[in-house]
């Protein structure tokens, strides 16, 4: 279990996540076997797995980001070492590495130019992307 | 999405470097239909914003106090979903929110939603 402190500040007229200063002190709570369990404390900008989704308060997308890539780059290594036919093949990608990606997309809230751009591409890839691919 | 159409596409025997709009579009048209993530994404969270606020479930009510949360944070008068009015308030609104995700996409691709919300009035 995690408990997550953050406060909303007021910077430059826009609200963003801070971290919380509650001190230094224990929290447990009670899980469903009775027993007490201490909290995990994370602060704004750690990012925490649940149902397969990376999220912070401050709303960071860094690890959903990279494990989204990852997942890319690993079935792509697997597809290029296999044998797989071309209807296999483009099964394979409008059914299993598709959908995979695109579970988590409707809590996310990437850009098309930015954080979009490193999952398709990864921060290297840019400049040798060709225009087509835009 | 491109190092898995990177192998894919010539797997199946199509050109890698094919345009996106060839891509991307869909069967309909006689084009491949490749998702593509940031649109899937936009259009993913703009039908799951009508459904729960039309069938008025847990989580659309969770969207509603956001929604009004949202309203108070850009301080405008009438609906959010107006796309003219966009480009004034997302200068001063905070922008790490799912919400101002979903009206940045909206304005982007020009889709007008009609979720009633409550709404500011002016000083009398």
């Amino acid at each position: 279990m995690t408990l997550k402190e953050f406060s909303m500040q007021n910077e430059n007229g826009k609200w963003i996540a801070a971290d919380a200063e509650l001190g230094d002190f224990d929290l447990v709570a009670r899980a469903a076997d009775s027993e007490f369990v201490s909290l995990t404390r994370l602060n704004c900008d750690d990012e925490s797995e649940m149902l397969r989704l990376w999220m912070s308060p401050s709303g960071q997308n860094k690890k959903m980001i990279n494990s989204l890539r990852l997942a890319a780059v690993n079935w792509a290594a697997k597809l290029r070492i296999g044998r797989s036919s071309q209807a296999e093949a483009w099964t394979a990608l409008n059914t299993t590495i598709s959908r995979k990606l695109m579970y988590p997309l409707s809590a996310l809230t990437l850009t098309e130019d930015r954080e979009g751009m490193h999952i398709h591409y990864g921060p290297g890839n840019l400049r040798r992307t060709p225009k087509s691919w835009y | 999405m491109a190092p898995e159409i990177c192998v894919a596409l010539p797997k199946a025997g199509i050109s890698s470097s094919i345009s996106s709009i060839v891509r991307h579009a869909p069967t309909q048209s006689l084009e491949l239909a490749v998702p593509n993530l940031y649109t899937a994404m936009g259009r993913a969270r703009t039908s799951l914003l009508i459904e729960h606020c039309w069938q008025q479930t847990l989580t659309g009510k969770l969207l509603q106090i956001s929604i009004e949360n949202h309203v108070l944070d850009v301080g405008l008068f009438g609906y959010i979903w107006d796309n003219t009015r966009f480009a004034s308030y997302s200068q001063w609104c905070s922008r790490h929110s799912w919400l101002y995700s979903e009206c940045s996409f909206n304005n982007e691709k020009e889709i007008s939603l009609a979720i009633h919300h409550v709404q500011l009035v002016h000083p009398k």
